[in-house]
């Protein structure tokens, strides 16, 4: 676990964090979907949640290599 | 930044195959912060009731910590079992914040600390932390919280 001390990590570091997370989320979402899993509530469930998330990673990758592109211009 | 350990209870470890397995399809994992008062026993500490009392307390640090949302276990095709969770939200800077964090602790919010397991906890920080300089963040290690290889 990492912990910071105030000082921003890396986005190498937040990368490989998401990276990582995203891989994990989405073996979720296969296992989630073979148990045919269903519903916490009306409209809801756990694989639309994990599918939020992953998608909330992918955007925050976006940018991320958005801003290192216009920084290396 | 520093980087420290997450260390299991041994509880946890044990309640996995005496019925007290967490399911995290349905678990709300959260990560709270404490001071130097918590003196973690990894063979004895067993629910948040154990750690709570050296909760940090400040503002913008809501009581019970932050929810680490979408626990998932999930196992690769390699055999590796893998326990991880979203991020908790980061404490944002607040002059009258919190400056006495040491650790964190990782646990499955039941609605009562004496039936709410710690999976396990952080080594400490070596000195004290807060958000009062700025803000303060928790990432889960790249690899997740902790995994189980194949034996």
């Amino acid at each position: 676990m990492n912990v910071n001390m105030n000082n921003p990590r890396t986005l190498a570091q937040v990368a490989d964090r998401i990276d990582g997370r995203i891989e994990r989320l989405k073996l979720a979402i296969q296992q989630e979907a073979k148990k045919g899993k269903k519903g916490k509530g009306p409209g809801e469930n756990r694989y639309s949640e994990l599918q939020r998330e992953v998608r909330m990673h992918q955007e925050t990758l976006k940018q991320i290599f958005k801003g290192v592109e216009k920084w290396q211009q | 930044m520093a980087t420290v350990n997450f260390l299991m209870l041994d509880k946890y470890r044990l309640n996995n195959f005496n019925g007290g397995a967490i399911d995290f399809s349905g678990a709300t994992l959260k990560c709270a912060i404490v001071g130097a008062s918590y003196s973690p026993n990894q063979n004895a500490d067993e629910f948040w009731a154990d750690a709570q009392s050296a909760e940090v307390t400040g503002t913008g640090y809501t009581a019970g910590g932050n929810p680490c949302i979408n626990a998932t276990a999930t196992l690769s095709a390699a055999g590796l079992v893998s326990v991880d969770a979203a991020d908790p939200a980061t404490w944002t800077q607040e002059d009258l914040g919190f400056s006495d964090a040491r650790r964190v602790v990782i646990y499955d919010d039941t609605g009562s600390p004496v039936t709410s397991p710690i999976l396990g906890y952080s080594a400490d920080f070596g000195t004290d932390q807060g958000n009062v300089a700025g803000d303060f963040f928790v990432a889960i290690n790249s690899a997740g919280l902790f995994t189980s290889a194949r034996a």
